[in-house]
């Protein structure tokens, strides 16, 4: 046997491997980019090329891994293309940035063609090529269209030639047929040839997982794809030693000819900004001053405050140090041309909230009112490239995708790619397949392992006690380890978007996404990052929605309510969120926020920033949480472990709470350098994914421990950092959403009704249904008037009779009835008689409604001023209508209510929740306690009179089951009666005895104890018993969100 | 006036295993990728694990279910059994997948001596087989299976004899309170129904048919008249399966082999007369044979078990096949009768007329009669076909099949270049010394790791070994002990 060793004295660095694929040749590579390059490297390669089928998409990494760690192997950029027979193979590699450019045009081409995941290709596209090398196995040689290739490509000048035949010697059944083949072709053609080894892996250890790949690939077990596996594993990177064994010493040097003709870098690609925002004749630089100071003059119309014109200054010099002038004129061209939709949006992130964004009005957020201060968020030496993410109205957003694709084409403007990897189930799951495992067994193992708690060795905790072979769980434990984090599939980013200034596809191929007329670019965040391109994240937000409409009723046709006008610092807001009334109130109507507010009682805009980062993972892992509630109670004081991180930690009473106050800690209590911190805040992001974090982590350890903390802290400092990885939440988005909360308790605090109407027409959206949204309404004394023909339109609305004001009757609109539709509304508002409709019969006439639009008013009691009740108009409208002139409509058929009878309460109670999912009459735990259902059951209202650990029964309709990732197995619920909402705790054990019940549930009947907190007054009840009432009303339809 | 028997074999599939003193058990099917339980037994259905539930959630309530997928090839032969069973009660018997069988009653109520009386017999002969069944007599199908399903039919008694009119009586009254759930109607109709406040079918009764008709679609309108009567039910008629069973009664005892043939033949006459009609063929027989009963003799009948390598039909082939055979067997005592028996049948491949004797056709008949005979010569397990497949490694790339056994579906074979690979290949590999010719190679083969874990690591090369006055062309290879091993040779 050759020797597979990395022993290669012979001649160092004089070999390229210029036919590579990684793992971005989807379930075909079986190696990441990274350790291709590292391998290739420890090998003293040359140079490696990666070329991917058809695709550039691993490249970067392999870049940012050369740079990350200083490697002599320089990447060669290319890509491989087969023939529909799969008989031809072309590898292209660019030496130039213009071969690079033309590289990336065939690639989009090829993808363009083709549906998601496939391209198009046939050896004719490469004849336009001018710059890229040709490296060549054709099937036949002879063939015309080969000969055209060579005409093209070959130059008998070896310094311009670009074609040379691939000789590849993979050992297998093939190998001396066709490696005698391309050298007799190179013979008789007089074609110079080169060596390469189709490598799909950096090392022969992965030969398994290739074969796993291949059987996945083929959606068969690998017994039933034998056909397809390789037989050997020699498409690996190869020792030098073995590579002089199997090549001529003239074959080897031609890699390193090729590879010295290739300069191609990947940082060679400079990115131009759009300048189609800059007027001409005006530099870039200047045109945003002159914007931001025309917006400060707007923000401050009593003049410009000397410490803000400074501020201003300031910031415009940093935009213009680090070139980012486009980059914000592009936001605010994004945002003005939402304004002017009168789309409402938002921007957040760290360059977000600096005084130039407010001028610009990429945000409201007065950054001289919350001393949020720019440098904080970027800075000279961070090399950081400016991040601002915009939120629009995710009804509206399109309208705004729609503006960038119009205004900069879809040549010039693309979404970034989202990379699908494999996690841990998938790779169960597909590696087990590909093995025949037994996948019953498996799932039943995989539903029965607790994901969330689960150690280093969870594999094998997974499958012990498996019945299956020892050899083959040994092969899943080895394949699952290797084959997590490998990329499946390209996918569309939310709303990353890269505009450019010349030809997107020049810089990057770009591809077909599933949805219609939707392109992807082949790169990801972290690449685009890595090469410093810009990128816009345009993202939805269901509340902007909200909150326009509200502004909107409270407008009146003189003066227009916007965001400015709302007051700021109100008591009476705070102090209704210091009582956690916030049902529907932006990111603190969750259980979680709602327990936290009464403890935190915000009291000021900056309260509420901390308030919506501190129930996050980051801070709950780090237990960071109690001990800034018992500083801010005054019950013990800030202090700060080194006077250094004062400055850093004082806005939190010496705790860190955020993203950015970590990584500022890290400089400071753990001497990282800023090349460090910023590695930390890239791999945070993927903090479970990669190895890497695993050193920094060390070094912080390390450097904390020298600068005198103790273990425990540095393990909390740990523990955050990972919680930020699973969920991060930096302060400078936190500041941005705490206004939309701020906006969003105000409008519920003083106009309800307003509030819980523009909610209702924003729907689907927040945590709550619009029947708990409406049920708190009426808690708040909103008066709701239900569903009627004559009376409501498509959308809910206040029926206001002159000015607005918190007493106007709120009625439901017709989007609230199942199976109803806006043309129908539309329909029925068009056709109406002036003093409405008068019978059931007129209206479908005159509005034309079909089948199921009339039976869904009939049984949403639309019709319940036009007749006896809704069994009848509901029989009424079932009748087809006779599409006929002469035929009279009998719709009001008298005899129909002989036999059916009007509904009762509870039928009425059914048919309001199926119709519309909520209900205005008796809420149903009032009927079943005045009928002695509940027993001793004591009502929500009831629960602030009984004591402190006093032992209870409640009932309720179950609204909400929650199960936290950070609650190590507790399970909360919340129920829901006709006084309020109860909120029920069930420790594992209790759950786990009553399971079924727990799940299945929808009237639920709980005896336990409560526990009052004093201060807060939050009230919760600990689970003793759970007892299934849902078949005292059977059938009974209402939505619960459920999370496990 | 026809009456039905309806009987419901609840979870019939689920009953079919052996289940005492089982744990949580769900049966499964798959759809869109995702498995959902179809049927589970008690236990399982106390945790809370319900019929169309996904499996990830069933497995969130009982941890400890066990499962298993649902053939639906096996569910239909269990139904057959059933109907096979219940064939001795009624000459008209109707299968209703997935677990219900429709028996004409009428016609059988005197033979059991009442309409009563056979249900209790079916009862209790299921019982025998502690099969859960629930039965019900209706006056149409319709009403029989809603009432056999709702279990409301079991413990009626029926004066003899039975009059249509006191049925349909009895019936309309059992049916008044069923929901429209249990009425068996579509979940879009249970849910319109429930709309006009139409939960029973006492309430559906009150609607006029006509007003139903101009408001829902005819599947409802037909079903109501089903139950009704008024229009039949498509019914699917079940035949027992086909068996051929052919005596042969010797008036003076047979005491050789060679006796055997001559009636043998008459018999394998009316079998291929039997198989023309049929256009079936067969790929075995059953000979039993009885001898002289000696005292203390409990059974001492010979059963022989005849194979063919390939179905056939044809008398003169099967005798001759069949004669082989006999003339490997000798009698163990004097034969007083000979029961030819066939109980499973395959069709025949169509006859072509080929004019040209050498036709691909013609040569493969040839090629199926050389193999008939050989397994009639040979013992049955001396007779192997080779097979190909797909794996890269040279020993585990050919299979030897037994003469009867199909190729497997979709077997595939590994492409290979000319004069690659010699045409004789060793199923064990030969040590060998280092060879001094090498031709060419080498190939690598490394492969196999998923069978025992074993990777397989070979150089394989073409080299000549001279010997004397020969040459010989070998496939050798070296493992990764640097052993050298002969695998074949060239010819």
């Amino acid at each position: 046997m050759s020797d597979d060793s990395g022993n290669n004295t012979i001649r160092p660095r004089q070999y390229a491997e210029l036919h590579c694929v990684s793992n971005f040749s989807f379930l075909r590579g079986a190696s990441h980019p990274q350790e291709l390059i590292e391998r290739a490297d420890q090998l003293q390669y040359r140079a490696l090329a990666i070329t991917d089928e058809c695709s550039l998409a691993g490249v970067v990494r392999a870049h940012q891994a050369i740079k990350d760690q200083k490697l002599k192997t320089r990447l060669i950029i290319g890509s491989e293309f087969y023939d529909e027979k799969k008989r031809s193979c072309y590898v292209l590699i660019a030496p130039n940035k213009k071969a690079y450019s033309e590289l990336s045009q065939l690639i989009s081409h090829c993808r363009r063609q083709a549906e998601k995941g496939h391209y198009r290709f046939s050896s004719q596209d490469l004849l336009p090529l001018k710059h890229l090398f040709l490296l060549c196995r054709p099937a036949d040689i002879h063939q015309y269209e080969e000969q055209q290739l060579i005409n093209q490509f070959y130059h008998p000048q070896p310094d311009k030639n670009r074609y040379w035949l691939l000789a590849e010697r993979l050992l297998d059944e093939h190998d001396s047929h066709n490696y005698q083949q391309i050298l007799q072709w190179a013979k008789s053609e007089e074609l110079p040839v080169v060596c390469a080894n189709d490598v799909h892996m950096h090392h022969s250890q992965r030969k398994s997982l290739q074969d796993c790949l291949t059987a996945i690939r083929m959606n068969q077990t690998i017994e039933q794809s034998k056909d397809r596996l390789f037989s050997n594993a020699e498409r690996q990177l190869r020792s030098t030693q073995k590579l002089h064994h199997l090549y001529p010493q003239e074959l080897i040097s031609t890699t390193s000819e090729i590879a010295d003709r290739c300069h191609f870098n990947l940082d060679e690609i400079s990115y131009h900004y759009p300048e189609d925002l800059v007027p001409e004749h005006q530099c870039p630089h200047q045109h945003l001053k002159d914007l931001v100071m025309a917006g400060a003059r707007k923000r401050f119309p009593k003049g410009i405050p000397k410490t803000v014109k400074k501020t201003i200054e300031k910031e415009l010099t940093l935009i213009q140090y680090k070139h980012y002038e486009h980059y914000f004129l592009t936001v605010y061209d994004i945002v003005r041309f939402a304004r002017s939709q009168n789309i409402l949006c938002q921007g957040r992130g760290s360059a977000a909230n600096s005084i130039v964004c407010y001028c610009l009005e990429i945000t409201e957020v007065n950054p001289t009112e919350v001393s949020l201060l720019f440098e904080r968020f970027i800075s000279e030496e961070r090399n950081e490239p400016p991040d601002i993410d915009v939120d629009f109205e995710s009804q509206r957003r399109e309208e705004v995708i729609q503006y960038i694709y119009r205004k900069y084409g879809r040549e010039r403007a693309a979404l970034a790619a989202t990379v699908i990897s494999y996690r841990r189930k998938s790779a169960i799951r597909d590696v087990a397949r590909a093995l025949g495992l037994n996948l019953l067994q498996l799932e039943q193992r995989i539903a029965n392992y607790g994901w969330r708690y689960h150690g280093e060795n969870w594999l094998d905790e997974l499958l012990t006690g498996s019945q299956e072979p020892g050899h083959l769980l040994r092969s899943l434990k080895q394949l699952v380890a290797d084959i997590i984090n490998f990329p499946r599939h390209l996918s569309q980013h939310v709303g990353g978007f890269v505009i450019c200034e010349g030809l997107l596809a020049d810089l990057v191929p770009i591809e077909n996404a599933s949805m219609a007329d939707r392109t992807v670019i082949q790169w990801d965040k972290e690449d685009l990052e890595s090469l410093g391109l810009m990128k816009v994240d345009i993202l939805g937000l269901g509340m902007l929605s909200a909150i326009r409409r509200s502004l909107e009723m409270l407008s009146t046709t003189e003066q227009q309510t916007t965001l400015a006008d709302i007051p700021r610092d109100d008591p009476a807001t705070y102090q209704m969120l210091q009582r956690a009334d916030s049902v529907g109130v932006f990111q603190v109507e969750s259980r979680a926020q709602m327990n936290m507010l009464p403890r935190l009682k915000p009291r000021n805009y900056y309260d509420l920033v901390v308030q919506i980062a501190i129930v996050r993972p980051g801070p709950i892992h780090g237990d960071m949480v109690h001990p800034y509630l018992k500083r801010r109670n005054q019950q013990e004081a800030a202090d700060y472990p080194m006077e250094a991180l004062r400055p850093i930690l004082e806005r939190t009473l010496g705790i860190p709470l955020f993203q950015e106050q970590v990584i500022a800690f890290a400089m400071v209590a753990a001497d990282f350098t800023a090349a460090e911190a910023d590695l930390l805040r890239r791999s945070m992001a993927s903090w479970r994914k990669k190895g890497h974090m695993h050193r920094l982590q060390q070094r912080l350890e390390a450097n904390m421990l020298v600068n005198g903390f103790e273990q425990e802290y540095i393990r909390r400092i740990q523990r955050q950092l990972e919680g930020f990885g699973e969920y991060g939440f930096p302060e400078s988005h936190a500041a941005s959403f705490a206004l939309l909360v701020y906006v969003t308790a105000w409008l519920k605090c003083h106009y309800p009704n307003v509030f819980c109407c523009a909610l209702l027409n924003s729907q689907p959206m927040g945590f709550y249904s619009p029947a708990q949204l409406i049920e708190d309404a009426r808690h708040h004394g909103v008066k709701v008037l239900p569903v009627d023909i004559n009376h409501s339109g498509w959308d809910h609305r206040i029926e206001v009779d002159q000015g607005i004001n918190k007493s106007q009757p709120l009625r439901l609109g017709l989007r609230l009835v199942k199976g109803f539709n806006q043309d129908a509304a539309q329909r029925l508002q068009q056709h109406k008689p002036e003093n409405g409709y008068n019978s059931i019969a007129e209206c479908i006439r005159l509005a034309q409604l079909n089948k199921q639009e009339r039976e869904s008013l009939a049984s949403a009691g639309a019709f319940d001023s036009l007749s006896q009740h809704r069994y009848q108009a509901r029989w009424q409208v079932a009748e087809p209508i006779q599409d006929d002139l002469l035929t009279p409509l009998q719709l009001d058929n008298p005899f129909s209510q002989d036999y059916l009878q009007a509904p009762n309460e509870i039928d009425n109670l059914q048919e309001d929740y199926q119709s519309l999912g909520l209900t205005l009459g008796r809420h149903p735990l009032e009927i079943l306690r005045e009928q002695g259902k509940l027993g001793a059951s004591v009502t929500a209202l009831g629960l602030t009179q009984c004591q402190h650990n006093s032992e209870v029964y409640v009932a309720g309709l179950v609204t909400c089951r929650q199960r936290p990732g950070t609650s190590a197995g507790v399970t909360f619920i919340t129920l829901e009666d006709e006084t309020g909402s109860i909120n029920i705790v069930v420790w594992l054990s209790t759950a786990k005895r009553q399971l079924k019940t727990l799940v299945k549930s929808r009237i639920l009947q709980v005896y336990g104890k409560l526990e009052k907190d004093e201060n807060s007054g939050v009230i919760h009840m600990i689970a003793y018993r759970l007892l299934d009432l849902t078949d005292t009303i059977k059938q009974l339809e209402i939505t619960s969100h459920d999370f496990h | 006036m026809n009456f039905w028997i309806y009987l419901y074999f609840p979870d019939l599939y689920l009953h079919s295993f052996h289940q005492q003193q089982a744990g949580p058990f769900a049966l499964l099917e798959a759809q869109g990728g995702q498995y959902y339980v179809c049927q589970r037994n008690t236990r399982a259905a106390d945790a809370g694990v319900e019929v169309d539930m996904p499996l990830a959630s069933a497995l969130c309530l009982c941890s400890n279910l066990q499962t298993s997928l649902m053939d639906p090839h096996k569910a239909e032969q269990l139904l057959q059994q059933q109907a096979l069973w219940a064939y001795r009660f009624s000459a008209q018997v109707c299968l209703d997948p997935p677990q219900g069988l429709w028996l004409e009653a009428a016609s059988m109520q005197n033979l059991f001596g009442g309409a009563s009386a056979l249900c209790q017999q079916i009862q209790k002969r299921a019982e025998a087989y502690q099969w859960p069944l629930q039965i019900a007599l209706g006056y149409t199908p319709a009403v029989a299976k809603v009432l056999a399903v709702n279990n409301c039919g079991q413990t009626r008694q029926w004066q003899h004899p039975l009059k249509h009119q006191q049925l349909k009586m009895d019936n309309q009254q059992q049916l008044r309170p069923l929901s429209m759930a249990q009425l068996g109607l579509a979940e879009s109709h249970q849910l319109a129904l429930q709309r006009f406040g139409v939960h029973h079918y006492h309430q559906l009764l009150k609607l006029p048919l006509s007003e139903l008709a101009s408001r829902f679609d005819s599947d409802l309108i037909h079903w109501l008249m089903q139950l009704s009567g008024d229009k039949p039910t498509t019914m699917k008629f079940f035949q027992p399966p086909l068996d051929f069973c052919d005596e042969a009664l010797f008036i003076h005892d047979v005491e050789h082999v060679n006796g055997l043939l001559f009636p043998l033949r008459r018999q394998l006459s009316v079998l291929s007369a039997f198989l023309h009609q049929r256009q079936l063929a067969i790929d075995h027989v059953r000979i039993r044979l009885k001898h002289r009963q000696h005292a203390g003799d409990l059974n001492n009948d010979s059963h022989w078990l005849i194979r063919f390598a390939r179905a056939e039909y044809r008398q003169q082939e099967l005798t001759q096949l069949i004669r082989y055979q006999l003339e490997k067997k000798t009698l163990t005592a004097p034969v007083r009768e000979m029961v030819l028996q066939v109980c499973r049948f395959v069709s025949q491949q169509p006859q072509q007329t080929d004019y040209w004797p050498d036709s691909v056709h013609c040569r493969q008949e040839h090629g199926q009669q050389l193999l008939n005979r050989l397994q009639a010569r040979l013992e049955h397990n001396q007779l192997f076909r080779l097979t190909s497949n797909a794996d890269a490694r040279p020993d585990h790339a050919w299979q030897a099949l037994q003469a009867e056994q199909v190729y497997p579906a979709n077997n595939r074979h590994r492409v290979t270049g000319q004069n690659d690979r010699p045409l004789w290949l060793l199923a064990q590999a030969i040590p060998c010394a280092e060879p001094e010719h090498i031709i060419s190679g080498p190939e690598r083969i490394s492969s196999g790791w998923w069978q025992h874990g074993e990777q397989q690591q070979r150089d394989y090369y073409q080299v000549i070994e001279q010997q004397k006055n020969t040459r010989q062309h070998l496939w050798v290879f070296r493992d990764a002990r640097k052993q050298w091993f002969i695998q074949g040779y060239f010819s």
